[in-house]
């Protein structure tokens, strides 16, 4: 009998373990939440203004999914002021973003490997002659 | 001859303590899926949603309306 039990026991275990790691493990993350669209409007509605400035080398991307000036001597006096308050609220934005993300598939503890994954992605995305942070932390022409 | 016995009985567990170990085996691998931090599917979301931001920026909010032509007409058998 209890070596019936120990069987069946076994067996269980060898048919649930796979489809156990499957259900938990391959759903997408979820990027839909309405404080995510929210969010992600936001960032497009931004992104036209803030093309030419990452075109022209005055801005650039960083390693944690930020953006960030890359050549002060290229901004003048007058933009300066608004150039710092788009970048402020694009880094709002941004962190944001990820906080939401992680927070809306239920682990806020993922957020700063989420912004190493939008770091990475944001860079391996981005056209050729934009400025980027390389891995010692120089700024170099994509 | 002698009966050396079973020589697999040291392994041979309970019921009960193989349905612990089983439970403890199911609970650990649900947590070691939920641990880990699915970098293969945060990279896809990533995508999408950088897409998603650079593409929207570019297309108009509101799509022109596209006025349909009335289809060509035919004078044959007039």
């Amino acid at each position: 009998m209890k070596n019936t039990l120990t069987r069946l026991l076994a067996f269980a275990f060898v048919l649930v373990i796979p489809f156990h790691g499957y259900a938990v493990g391959e759903a997408n993350l979820d990027v839909d939440s309405a404080s995510i669209a929210i969010i992600k409007k936001s960032l497009s509605g931004r992104f036209a203004t803030l093309n030419p400035l990452f075109a022209s080398g005055v801005i650039g991307l960083t390693r944690d999914g930020m953006v960030a000036v890359s050549n002060n001597t290229k901004i003048n006096q007058a933009d300066r002021l608004r150039i710092d308050q788009l970048l402020k609220d694009e880094n709002m934005d941004r962190a944001t973003l990820y906080r939401e993300i992680a927070r809306a598939n239920g682990r806020p503890d993922w957020e700063s490997e989420l912004r190493k994954t939008f770091g990475e992605r944001w860079i391996s995305r981005a056209p050729s002659g934009w400025m980027v942070k390389n891995a010692k932390g120089e700024w170099v022409q994509k | 001859m002698t009966n050396l016995g079973d020589p697999l009985k040291p392994f041979k567990l309970s019921a009960g303590t193989a349905s612990l170990v089983f439970m403890a085996i199911l609970t650990g691998c649900g947590t070691t899926n939920t641990i880990f931090y699915p970098t293969e599917r945060a990279t896809k979301a990533a995508d999408n949603v950088i897409d998603e931001i650079m593409l929207r920026s570019v297309m108009p909010s509101n799509p022109p309306l596209v006025v349909p032509t009335p289809p060509a007409r035919s004078d044959a058998g007039k």
